[in-house]
Formats: structure tokens, sequence, C-alpha cells
């Protein structure tokens, strides 16, 4: 016999995030903020309605890993490539200059010099969660600055991965010490990055191949794939110590590179609107519980040093990442929106904090512990409106920026598709619409959720999405709203209304149902032609047996005759135009 | 229990289950025993700490009673039960009779000592039967339902299939608020019934008056309006534990609350798919691993010791497989000829329908939490689950073959005919077409045919269909087409033509057999398998996107030629709908055949 009960804490967490989420959406706050907000207000800094337990740790912790899956799996390798180099450039001297500000403000404070070491260290991270989490919201991520973020955030946390593997590994001895676990980590970040890559094009195109027409299986072979490397991550330490080696490896670092090896697969679009969702729950659930740990007393102990380092932070924050951005020749757009981005101190200072907090013996007390908390949620907080205001911003200021204009600024890539036709689903009577449609459509995309269709779109010679049309990412990727002709070859009424719904008066939409019924409230809903394939279908072919009938053809003795208009339209594929029974 | 993190632990659990659920792709089984098999070799290791893989566990139950919940409401509420109704709900007092009875056996067994029932503390009462015989008794598919199965399928024993295991779901919730509203123990019943009605009636208050002032306030975010309903149906399981009643009233109430717009919600509602399908995956994992078999070095070392214990859960769990592998087939089997249908679809009905389903697993589990379940019992259902579930998707695989077999061997005896009309051609027809459905496509050629005065004889196996034949049909069969004695009844051999309107592929197969005597226009979805069929020696076959697509091309040329604009293409193609303004694309005959059918 089991006892259960169903974790109140986790109950009130979601209720009361709930709750402030949609108020902040009301109110056209971000929701992050929302989430802030509410753990301050149930935890033990407020009405102490709540404690972690280890049912919100470990959602807490599966939001992050999440949010860092669902970002690999947005990133092409292809499309980065040429960013790697500027990234790096920018984020070592960030680190070392944010870093060494850091310290200069804390040492100027009232703390003492090992403090204000760690200080440093936790505050040179820009938050992961809250600038990835924004990006989403904003359909930002893949835009040129949104990967440039995105890469800093990266080199960033292998930073943290070193860090905390010194911090835990105690006081360092010696420079030789600190040297020795940073080779570890980069050794080990760089394995399995290559073993990410390695199965990315070698092991998960047939698996995922044989797999990907089963949504369920799919997503959660996917999830599976996912905590291998979790797992493999989270317990390396545990793996290399027998010999003799201390490892440390993040959560999310696997994570990404989870997500990185599945990006590269025709079937990843399909999994970031099912892995979303569960994103969104987890990450609700990390920022409610950022703020849960704190007793009241420890994180107000230094407000006033606190909000000073905030504002001081994110001047320094701004200025050096624009500095950095502009010297690697990004126009200046990208430079600002990149740089107002990461302007916030990240949760992983927070980690940084808790480890030197709880090293042996301690680097830094709870009263030190609780101010880069809250100088973490102060920046992250005022970083939010940054960056969701950040081209009202750009706007704005522009005018006074424009000394720092490049004169051949680094071009991003747009993909984006305007005018064109979106086809849903690849049957014969889409194959059919396609032939006629491309003498008049230069952009043609289509979208289907099995694996030969796909394959047979691309030897056909059209753009092709993977996925189900039923979720809104794949219908943005699409441009749906942007379509000059959408047609749908799915008869299901929800997917055709939806359709219906999301494009314009001037998009001429053709769609296809089941029965007249579902026809008629096509039509109502604003479908300019409904296929009405079992009805079509019926009608011409009582034809056929009429003329076979009134004719009086005599079928027997049977001269191999056929009526072959279909072994016929399959020798010439790609026939157009008036063929006709 | 060895100390591992619940992260590390869950990882496990699905660093284990990806490959499994692999190798179940791999031979075409259902995700669940995988899952299942998964929990199971893990929860071996011991590292799972059972409390809070349950607490996750159980918002997989949550998330499945909400989901059944929430599209509960828009379902057709019938009044009239229909034939397949009766026969799902007969079974299912078979079966549960049945598994009562046998558990109730092994109890007496195991307490007279016939049995070893070394370790069984507690006794197997009546109680512990009944949930025996529920296990036995449901086999729905809800988790799969959506997946598997086509809509609007006109092959007869598919429809069957998924109306007998609707029923077995609707049996299933029923019986899990029973369950968990407290009924089988001896708690003030009134009570708990009480506060499952204040729920309920919270949940419709909500549905109608709070829902849409949510709605508003999310503001068109779908993250905020996700978050809010996940939030509702956690905030109604509190009130459910808080109110002692079962969490899965409340998720049942919570689903209630929500209103069912798969349009307006469609992202939200893939979100919640998302995260169920999540905690479902948990869910039955840790069913797994809340199994304990006996540890492998005692059984090694000493057999019959160290598998004594183990003796109780195995002849439950084999009485179990026995009971849906091989007796519920021939109960509904049997229960479906009674009711007219043919033997072949009651048979290969009764073969897609053969194992414990998810909701006997659920009702096993909640009253394992409940504490109306002993392990020992608890163990055999989820262990006799994995099995039948397993051994299921291979007779369902099979089915066909194992009917040949079990028809060759002379088991199912002769086809039966419970009406004496079953056959209406007269003797001497020939040179007639045979039709064979009577759908759409069947009726439009029949009345095409009297028509034209071209004799016809039409087969059919769908009782449904009966009354229709009877009263609109000069010759026809009411039997399975592919028996050698519908062959012979329908004159066959001496027909003109045969028209499958069908798309089944074993029919298909059948009437390509005899395209050497007779003309055979045969039906497929598929245009590669269109023209194989040709090359197999079908005079014709129906593809109905192929004829929908020429239809289209023309209206399509038109509108990018600029023969039409977007408005006129819309008006003409709507008043093609009403069937009173004949389209005049085709010729004057057909539209004769239009107007013949709206005069009736």
């Amino acid at each position: 016999m089991v006892e259960v009960g169903l974790a109140s804490d986790v109950a009130i967490i979601l209720v009361a995030a709930a709750l402030v989420g949609v108020l902040a959406v009301r109110l056209g706050q971000p929701t992050i903020i929302g989430y802030i907000l509410t753990g301050v207000v149930i935890g033990p800094v407020g009405l102490g309605l709540v404690e972690p337990s280890i049912i919100t740790d470990t959602m807490a912790e599966l939001g992050l890993a999440f949010l860092l899956f669902l970002l690999g799996i947005k990133i092409r390798i292809g499309e980065i490539r040429h960013l790697i180099a500027p990234i790096v450039k920018i984020s070592i001297p960030q680190m070392v200059a944010v870093g060494a500000v850091g310290f200069g403000f804390a040492v100027l404070l009232p703390f003492s010099f090992e403090e204000a070491v760690i200080i440093g260290l936790a505050v040179v991270y820009s938050s992961t969660a809250v600038v990835i989490k924004m990006l989403n919201d904003k359909g930002e991520a893949t835009s040129l600055h949104g990967k440039i973020d995105v890469g800093v955030l990266l080199a960033q946390d292998i930073v943290v991965v070193i860090i905390l593997a010194v911090l835990a590994a105690g006081r360092p001895e010696s420079v030789a010490d600190v040297a020795v676990t940073l080779g570890i980590v980069m050794v080990l970040v760089s394995i399995t990055t290559v073993a990410a890559i390695a199965a990315s094009r070698y092991v998960l195109p047939s698996l995922f191949r044989r797999i990907a027409d089963d949504t369920r299986l799919l997503f959660l072979v996917a999830i599976s794939w996912l905590f291998l490397f979790v797992l493999v991550s989270d317990q390396i330490n545990v793996l290399l110590s027998p010999i003799g080696i201390d490892a440390y490896l993040s959560i999310e670092m696997g994570a990404f590179l989870a997500g990185l090896a599945i990006a590269q697969l025709p079937y990843s679009k399909d999994l970031q609107g099912r892995v979303n969702p569960l994103t969104d729950l987890f990450v609700m659930v990390f920022f409610v519980s950022v703020a849960l740990d704190f007793e009241a007393s420890d994180l107000l102990a230094y407000w006033q040093e606190a909000v000073v380092v905030a504002v001081g932070l994110m001047i320094v924050k701004f200025i050096v990442f624009f500095t950095l951005l502009n010297w690697q020749r990004f126009d200046l757009e990208t430079t600002f929106l990149g740089s107002i981005g990461m302007i916030q101190v990240s949760e992983f200072g927070i980690v940084v904090a808790v480890a030197a907090v709880e090293s042996e013996p301690p680097f830094i007390g709870q009263a030190e512990l609780g101010f880069i908390t809250l100088v973490a949620l102060m920046t992250m907080s005022v970083s939010v409106y940054f960056i969701q205001y950040n081209r009202q911003l750009f706007e704005r200021v522009e005018p006074y920026l424009s000394r720092w204009e490049q004169s051949d600024p680094v071009q991003p890539a747009d993909t984006e598709y305007r005018n064109h036709v979106v086809v849903i689903g690849y049957d014969e009577i889409a194959r059919r619409a396609l032939r006629i449609l491309e003498d008049q459509y230069d952009q043609i995309v289509v979208i289907d959720r099995n694996v030969e269709h796909v394959e047979a779109v691309e030897n056909a010679g059209y753009d092709v999405l993977f996925g189900d049309v039923q979720y809104e990412k794949i219908r943005k990727d699409a441009g749906v709203k942007y379509a000059d002709f959408v047609f749908s070859s799915s008869d299901q009424r929800e997917i055709n209304e939806i359709l219906l719904r999301e494009t314009t008066e001037e998009t001429t939409v053709f769609v296809e149902a089941r029965t007249a019924e579902e026809a008629e409230q096509l039509y109502d809903a604003g479908a300019e032609y409904v296929i009405l394939a079992p009805q079509l279908g019926v009608v011409q072919f009582i034809v056929l047996p009429r003329v076979v009938l009134r004719e009086q053809i005599d079928l027997r003795p049977r001269g191999r005759r056929r009526h072959g208009a279909v072994a016929k339209r399959e020798a010439v594929p790609r026939h157009h135009g008036s063929s006709r029974w | 229990m060895t100390d591992v993190t619940l992260l590390t632990a869950m990882a496990i659990l699905f660093v284990v289950a990806g490959p499994l659920l692999l190798i179940a792709k791999g031979l075409q089984l259902s995700v669940i025993p995988s899952l299942i098999l998964a929990g199971l070799f893990v929860g071996q290791l011991d590292i799972i700490d059972e409390e809070l893989m349950l607490e996750l566990a159980r918002l997989g139950i949550a998330f499945l009673v909400f989901t059944f919940s929430v599209q509960i409401q828009t379902k057709h509420v019938r009044t009239v039960i229909s034939d397949t109704e009766v026969v799902a709900i007969v079974q299912a007092l078979v079966l549960g009779v049945l598994g009562v009875a046998f558990a109730f056996v092994v109890g007496i067994a195991l307490e007279s000592g016939i049995l070893p029932g070394g370790g069984l503390v507690d006794p197997v009462t009546i109680e512990q039967a009944l949930f025996v015989g529920i296990a036995a008794a449901l086999s729905s598919m809800i988790v799969g339902t959506a997946l598997f199965t086509e809509p609007q399928s006109d092959i007869v024993h598919d429809y069957l299939s998924s109306e007998i295991n609707s029923v077995n779901d609707f049996l299933a919730v029923v019986l899990l608020l029973i369950v968990s509203a407290g009924v089988f123990a001896l708690d003030p019943i009134a009570t708990q019934l009480g506060y499952g009605v204040i729920l309920l009636g919270t949940a419709i208050v909500i549905n109608r008056y709070l829902f849409g002032i949510m709605d508003r306030l999310a503001g068109g975010s779908d993250e905020a309006m996700l978050v809010s309903i996940v939030a509702l149906l956690i905030a109604f399981l509190a009130a459910a534990e808080f109110l002692e009643t079962s969490i899965v009233v409340g998720a049942f109430a919570a689903g209630l609350a929500i209103r069912d717009d798969p349009v307006e919600y469609s992202e939200v509602f893939n979100g919640l798919e998302s995260i169920q399908e999540f905690f479902v995956a948990i869910f039955f994992a840790t069913v797994g691993a809340l199994v304990t078999l006996p540890p492998l070095s005692a059984v090694v070392s000493d057999p019959s010791t160290g598998l004594a214990p183990f003796v109780p859960v195995v002849t439950i769990a084999l009485g179990l497989v026995i009971l849906t592998v091989v007796i519920k087939p021939i109960v509904i089997g049997v229960l479906l000829v009674y009711n007219g249908y043919d033997r072949r679809s009651a048979t290969i009905t009764g073969l897609n329908l053969d194992h414990v389903g998810e909701f006997g697993v659920i009702v096993a589990i909640e009253a394992l939490v409940l504490g109306f379940l002993i392990d020992p019992v608890f163990e055999a259902i989820i262990l006799a689950a994995a099995v039948s579930m397993i051994l299921s998707n291979l007779t369902h695989t099979y089915d066909k073959e194992i009917y040949e077999v079990m028809v060759d061997r002379g088991w199912l005896g002769q086809p039966r005919h419970d009406v004496d009309d079953w056959n209406s051609v007269p003797e001497d027809i020939s040179d007639h077409v045979v039709i064979v459905g009577y759908g759409r496509q069947g009726r439009r050629l029949v009345e095409f045919c009297e028509e034209i005065d071209q004799p016809y004889v039409v087969i059919e196996n769908n009782p449904r269909a009966l009354p229709d034949l009877r009263a609109e049909c000069d010759a026809y069969v009411f039997a399975d087409a592919i028996e050698p004695e519908t062959t012979d009844a329908s004159n066959l051999e001496s027909a003109r033509l045969v028209v499958s309107t069908a798309e089944s592929k074993s029919l298909t197969e059948y009437f390509l057999s005899f395209s050497d005597t007779v003309d055979v226009i045969v039906r497929t979805r598929e245009l590669p398998m269109a023209a194989e069929l040709i090359e197999r020696g079908a005079t014709y076959v129906i593809v109905p996107d192929l004829l929908a697509a020429d239809q289209l091309a023309d209206s399509l040329g038109a509108l990018l030629n600029g023969e039409y604009d977007p408005d006129e293409l819309r008006a003409e193609s709507m008043s093609e709908l009403n069937p009173e303004r004949v389209p005049p694309r085709f010729s004057t005959a057909e539209s004769t055949s239009h107007t013949g059918e709206i005069d009736r």
C-alpha cells in the first residue's frame, strides 16, 4: 500500500502562478515577471505558503533542461556556423570585463576580497531562462541578434560548468588545479558535442525516419533521447570517478546538445510544437521557485547595495556588449537588440553563489547569497521589459547611435515566405493542384506529416515542412498568414477552420471536406472552394459503368482493355493541365 | 532504496523506455507494453521513490480522465442503445463475472493450501476478486483510439471495435468514479457522492460563466490559457483531495469545466496533449515499476522457495491472460454473431479486443492507492495487462490469418443466418452487376442500375443496412462477401461486372481472383496501389482522390487563368452543393440521376 497525496505545494504554485500570469498578460506585462512575483509573494519572503519540495525542484530543473532542449531543436548548425567565430570573440572579453566590473563594485561596497571574487564570478552570465524565453515568446530566437545572444549564453554556460566544478572541488590549491578542471570540462563538452553531432549525422536520421509517422512515439523517443543526455551529464561524475577523474557537466549543456542533434533532422519542427507546452509548464515552476529558497532577512540584508550594483551592472553589461558586437561589425539594430537583451544577471549566478555557500569551508554567507539573488531578480525583472520593448526602444535611440552605424554589416539571412502558396498534405489531389499552381507561383511550401510524402515532395522540388499543421509553430514557419493561396487536402474540419481563421480575405483558400454539411460549414467560414472527394468520386465514377453498360461493349472475352488513365498518369507524372478521362 | 534524485530516476526510466519503444515500433506493438516493461526493469533496480513517482504518475491519470471528460461534453448523447453497445455491455458483464469467479476460486485454493501462497498476508477476498473481474471486462484503448482508428471507417469490424471500445471507456470511467468515490470502502457513501456532486456542479458553473472570463483575461495568450487550464485541473485535484474523494473525480469534474472548442483553443489543446502524453508515459512506466519480481539470485539458488511468493501473482495473471486473450474473443464473437454479424467480422472484432485495457490498469492503481487492492492482485493485473497487450497486438496483426485457420479447421462451423431472407437473388440471374457494399456509392450504383434496367445483386454484411436492403433492393445477399456460399448465392460466376465499393484489402484480393471470368472494379485510396491492381487484372480502379483531382484541376485552372475571380468561384461551387441546382458540368443523364434521388 502506497501513501500518496498530490503535493499541495505544486498545486499552490501552479494555481497562484496561473492567476498572476494571466493578470500579467492582462496588464501587458511579460509572464516571467508574473511568475517571479508569484514566487516572492507565496514564498518565505512573502506569505510563506510554500516551501520548495522535491517535486518543485525537479520540475524547475526539468524546466531549464526542456528550455535548453527546445532551444537546441531550433538551431540548424548550417545556419549558425558563420557566427561561431564572432561569438567566441564576443563572449570571452565580455565575461572578463563584466567579471572585473562586478568584482570592482563589490570591493567598493562592504564585501571582503573573497566575497567580491565570488560576486564577480556570479554576475558574469546573462540569464538563459529569461533571454531564451523572451526570444521564443517574441519569435526572435532565430533572428540574427537572437542567435548571437544564444551563442554567447552557451559560451557562458560552459564557463558556469567550469566554475561549478572548481567550486565543488573545494578551494583550489593552485592555478594548476583550476587548469586541470578546466581541461577536463572542455574535453567532456567536446566529447559530448562530437557525440551529439555524430549521432545526428549517422544514427538519428534512420532511427527517427522509422518512427516519425507516429506522433506520440516520435515525442516519447525524443524525450528519451533528451533524458539520455541529461542522465549522462548529471551522472558523469559517478561514471568517471572509478577512473579517478572528478568531472562535471551541466544538465543544461547536455539538454542543449540533445536538442541540437535532433535539430538537424527534418522532423525537428514537429517536435518543437510538442515540446513547447511542457517547457512552458516546467519553466513556470522554475521562475516561481527562484525566489522560494530565501528568507526575507537574508534576501534583503544588502538591499541598498543590491540596487546600486543592479543598476550599475545593467549599464556596464549593455556598454560591454554594445562595444563588442559593434566591434564584430554587426549592424546597428542587431548590435542594439543583441546587447539590450543580455543586461541581466543569470539564475546561474545564484547557482554559483549557492555552490560557494555550500563549499567547505564556505566562500560566502547566506546574506551574500541573498545579495546576489536579489541582484539577479532585479536585473532579470527589469531586463524583461527591455526585451519586451526592444524594438520601440531602438527606434527612440537610433538617431543618437548613428555614429556606430556599420558601413558594411554582417547580413542576416532572410528566408521568410511572402505571397506564396501553402499546400497542406501531399496526396493525389494536392499533387494535381501543385502542378497547376507551380506555373503561377515561385514560392510553394508543402506541409505534411508523413515521412514518405515529405521525401516525395523534396524530390519533386518544392519546399517542405515536416509537421502537423495543427501546430501554430508549423503554420508560422510556413507563413500561412501571408500566403496568397492556401490549399488544404486535409479533410479534418477543425484544421480547415483553423486555416480559414488564420488567413485574410485576400488569401484564396481551397479546402477538402468529407460531407456536404461540412462543406457548407467551410463555405460559411470563408473557403473559396471546397473539394468533396467522396462525392465527386462517385458522381464521376458512375459515368464510367454507364458507358460500359449502355454502349453494350462486350467485355468478354477480355482483350486487356483498361481505362488506363491510372497507368498512363503514372508514366507521365508531371504532365500539366488538361488530362481528362 | 538507492539514493538518487527524482530527476535521475525519471531520466533512467525514459532512457530505458527509448530502446524498448523502438523495438515495439519494429514489432508493430503499441507503446504501452514498452512503457510498462521499462518501468518493470527500472523498478527492479530499486532506485525509484515510489511515492514521488506515483505522485507524478497520478498526474498522468488525472490528465487522461480530464481529456476524456473534456471530450465527452460534445459527444452526441443518444437515448437509444445500439446493438453493439448491448454487445459491449453483455461482454463486459460476462467477462467480469468470469473474472470474479476465477479470482475467488484462486483465493479459496490459496487459503486451503492447494496453491502455495507463501508470503501472502491478506486473503483474496471478494473485493479483490471484483477488481480482477473489472480488469478482465474492460478492453478500452483510450490512449490509442485517436491514433489508430480511422474515423468513419466503412469496414464493419473496424467500427465494431471502436464502438465497443468507446462503451468500455465509458464503463471504465463510471467504474473509476465509483471505485474512487469510495463505494467499496464503508465510508459514508452519501457524503462521498455529495462531494462529487458539488465538484461537478462547480465545474458546470465554471464552464458556463467563469471560463469565458478566463478566456478574456488570458487575452489570446496561448501560454496563459494553457497554464490556467492546467492550474484549473490541479485546483480541482486539490479540492478533491481536500474533500477526501479521489483525484479521478476531481479530474473528471475539471474536464467538464473546460469548453471543448478544438478550433478556438487548438494551440491550448495541442499543449494539453503534449503534457498529457508526458505524464501518461510516466504513469505507465510507474505502473511497471510497482511490480516486484522475485529477486533473481533467490530464484536461481532455490527455485521453489524463491518463486513461492510469486505463485499467486502468476496464477491470477495467467488466468486473466487466458480470460482476455482466449475467452473474451469467443464471448464477443458469439454475441456479435447472435446479433446478426457475419462470423468473419465477429471473429476479427474479438481478436482486436483481447487484452486488459488501459483503463483496467488505471482502475487497479486507483484501487491500490486507495487501499482496496492488495499488492499481489495488483501485480497480477499489471502483468496480465502487459502480456495481453503484447499478445493482442499479435492477434490484431494476424487476425485474418487466425480467422482462416479457424475456418479451415472447422472450428467455426457453417455460416449462420439469423434471418430467413438473407438472400433474395433469383436463381436464374445472369449478366448482372454485383455491387459489394451498400454505402453511399453502393446506393448510387443501385439507383443507376434500376434506371437502365440492369439486373444487379448487392452484397452487404452490416446488419444495420438490412432494413434498407429489404426495402430498396430487388436482389441482395446479406452475408460476408468472402464466403463461398455468398459467391454462389450472388451467382458471381455468371455476372458481367463486380463493383467493390469497400476499401478493404482482403475484399479487393478476393474479387481480383475472379478477374479471369468477370470484369472487376475495385477501389483504393493510393495511386501506386491502383496501378498494381490494374496490373493484376482489375478492369478499372476507383481512386476517389484522382477523380476529385480532375474536377479540381478545372476550377483551379479557371481561377488562375482569370476566368473566375474567387467570389464567382465561391458562388458557383456553393451552388453545386445544393443538389436542386444541377451542376452544369455533367451530362444530362447524370443530372436526372441527381433529381431522381431527390424525388425519392
